[in-house]
């Protein structure tokens, strides 16, 4: 069996060892005990013995080379070899000095920037809760061979990989959110048929929900700010309110050119009760429902709405269906 | 403010607490004409007598039970148990009676018993002289267990836990007697389950019971110096445990050691930890880490005895590598 001989570390700190000369040639036999080839260290030179007999098969280090300790020098076969190999030492510079440029006390971070062969993405817990909130993709930090695992700086790498990248779908996607409700309509078409008896009033339901979903959606976010809110339906007609909750109920004045707070859609009469299909641009209240019931849905994203100030909008927005006068007095 | 000894100030505590209420007593080996070995007791039998500062044959069994029957009959014996290591020898009395007599008797029962004794490797004692068996008794139901970690608190601490009507396992560290600590002279009490803030900070999160809050300074001022800033905190007491500021600074820090005396394995640190990853998981930027002594026998030789236990330098190694993410799976 053929018996590797390798650089020997010959002092307590040696890293390296100067090959002085070979005393044997390629090819040539060698018995156990016979001086292989001379090493010379920072205090003396050295003559190293073939710790076996055999013959000089292949010999991968020159004279007047420095190679590190441990690395093969030459191999010593049993047989007399057809070919005796003689060349240079392949020196691998970067391991030597990057031992030496590591502090002992560090462990060497394992970095792996192949994803896992399950596809799984290594990642913080908090790294992996701010992508979901933001909307970012982690995987495409995975694409760019960034190391992993993933912490919260890294997600700065991320955001800039993709400054306008629209969420992906998918678990790691843009988190999708929704709050579901169910309330009696009974309220509502007291109060419709009250203004139309007592006032003459005739105004469509979604005038109230787009005055109610606004005052709402303020109170669920503490704010004296604009509210724009756009009302479609299932007919495809669009129209945009500004601030519905403070105008008249019968004469809300409706603007345009600006992106709406919240899409209110209408799907009351039609047997669907909730659309998404797609990405939107805000949040969406659903409004469906035949006869005695309406069932509220709202579809969000973290960055549209937070989950505790969604839950506020949606429960303040049951409550005023369920009690309009109470609320527009 | 003047300072004094972590001795002084238990010193302090139990005779300001015996002039208060005379229904408090010690009792143990040593304590009277001795002080104790660690001299915290002294000039205690001078002021109240042999009959409030009692010696005991050297029985901790029999001490420990004659104190539960004290406290169950109305006094307040506070049992001065001379090393932590001897805990052993009183389980059955500490854990199965004064921690169950409130429970079993359907609260027609109190022990307001304290029980007084220490910590702390590196002070050559050896394996028997040497251990942190605190998270023993916090185990048990039943069983408050107050760590002060400086003068002041051991002060404030002693005289809550003379005040309470249950049993109360008060752990000094024993090579802290002679540390010196700012101790207000009026009096005061520190409520349990409530955690000090030693030193605010952002990056990291150093939480540190008893001897290794000194530990966790040092460290973070080792940190400091590297751009690092850490926050380190004192529950002062184990039990009951003051989850909302070690989960608070858990959520803003992103990065948590629990550094404590103890043995790592089954310990104080596990549990810590463990509550931080139930509560805090999603405000994680990095695996909790703890750091306890290391599970052998305490060592008698010096040079291996100080390689047990947590060091500063320890401390400082393992925050950097947190927060420089590259604490992949800890040693």
């Amino acid at each position: 069996m053929p018996l590797e001989v390798i650089m020997p570390a010959l002092g307590m700190a040696q890293d390296t060892g100067r090959l002085v000369a070979w005393l044997k040639q390629p090819g040539e036999a060698v018995a156990e005990g016979d001086v292989l080839f001379e090493v010379e260290t920072d205090k003396s030179t050295m003559e190293v013995e073939a710790p076996a007999a055999g013959f000089l098969a292949s010999v991968t280090a020159e004279a007047g080379q420095d190679v590190p300790v441990g690395q093969t020098i030459a191999i010593i076969s049993t047989s007399k070899p057809d070919n005796p190999v003689a060349q240079a030492a392949v020196l691998f510079e970067v391991a030597a000095t990057s031992e030496e440029e590591q502090p002992e006390h560090l462990v060497q971070r394992p970095v792996l920037s192949q994803p896992s062969a399950d596809g799984r993405i290594l990642a913080s817990p908090k790294a992996r809760r701010l992508a979901l909130e933001q909307g970012l993709d982690l995987a495409l930090l995975v694409e760019a061979g960034h190391p992993q695992p993933f912490h919260v700086k890294d997600l700065e790498a991320l955001k800039s990989l993709a400054p306008q990248m629209p969420a992906k779908e998918g678990p790691i996607g843009q988190a999708q959110h929704q709050i579901a409700a169910c309330i009696s309509s009974a309220a509502q078409h007291e109060f419709l048929r009250w203004m139309k008896e007592d006032g003459g009033i005739v105004i469509p339901a979604s005038a109230i929900w787009a005055a109610f979903a606004a005052a709402a959606w303020r109170m669920a976010h503490d704010s004296r700010d604009e509210v724009i809110v756009e009302l479609t339906s299932l007919g495809g007609t669009s129209k945009l309110f500004a601030n519905p909750d403070r105008a008249r109920l019968s004469v809300q004045p409706e603007t345009d050119g600006v992106l709406p707070d919240l899409r209110l859609q209408d799907l009351t009469g039609s047997p669907i009760t909730s659309l998404n299909i797609g990405p939107s641009d805000c949040a969406v209240l659903n409004v469906a429902g035949r006869g005695e019931e309406l069932t509220l849905r709202l579809d969000f994203t973290p960055q549209q709405i937070t989950g505790d100030a969604a839950l506020t909008f949606l429960t303040g927005f049951a409550e005023r269906l369920e009690d309009p006068l109470t609320h527009l007095i | 403010m003047r300072e004094i000894t972590l001795s002084q100030a238990v010193n302090e505590a139990l005779a300001e607490e015996m002039r208060r209420d005379e229904t408090v007593f010690i009792i143990g080996e040593d304590v009277a004409e001795a002080g104790t070995p660690f001299k915290v007791l002294s000039g205690l039998v001078e002021e109240f007598g042999t009959s409030r500062v009692v010696d005991t044959p050297i029985s901790e069994p029999g001490f420990m039970g004659v104190a539960v029957g004290a406290a169950l009959t109305g006094t307040r014996p506070v049992v001065d148990l001379m090393f932590g290591d001897f805990m052993y020898l009183i389980m059955d009395q500490l854990c199965n009676q004064a921690a169950k007599a409130y429970y079993m008797s359907g609260g027609k029962l109190n022990v307001p018993l304290v029980l007084r004794t220490n910590l702390g490797a590196t002070r050559r004692s050896a394996a028997q002289h040497s251990q942190s068996l605190h998270a023993l008794v916090a185990h048990i139901p039943g069983l408050k267990v107050a760590l002060p970690s400086s003068a002041f608190e051991a002060k404030g601490l002693m005289k809550t836990a003379v005040r309470d009507n249950n049993p109360v396992v008060i752990i000094e560290d024993k090579l802290m007697y002679n540390d010196k600590a700012p101790v207000p002279e009026e009096e005061f009490l520190i409520p349990f389950g409530q955690a000090n803030i030693k030193r605010e900070g952002q990056d990291i999160t150093l939480i540190a019971t008893s001897s290794m809050v000194q530990v966790c300074e040092v460290a973070a001022d080792i940190l400091a110096q590297d751009g690092i800033s850490a926050e380190v905190i004192d529950p002062r007491t184990i039990v009951p445990l003051d989850e909302d500021t070690l989960l608070a600074s858990a959520r803003k820090t992103s990065r948590v050691i629990v550094v404590d005396e103890g043995h790592q394995s089954y310990g104080i640190t596990g549990e810590i930890a463990s509550r931080i990853n139930e509560k805090a998981f999603y405000h994680l930027d990095a695996p909790v880490l703890r750091m306890g002594a290391m599970d052998v026998p305490v060592p008698f030789s010096p040079a291996l005895e100080d390689l047990t236990v947590p060091t500063p330098e320890g401390v400082a190694r393992n925050a950097h590598l947190l927060v420089a993410g590259e604490m992949i799976h800890a040693a």
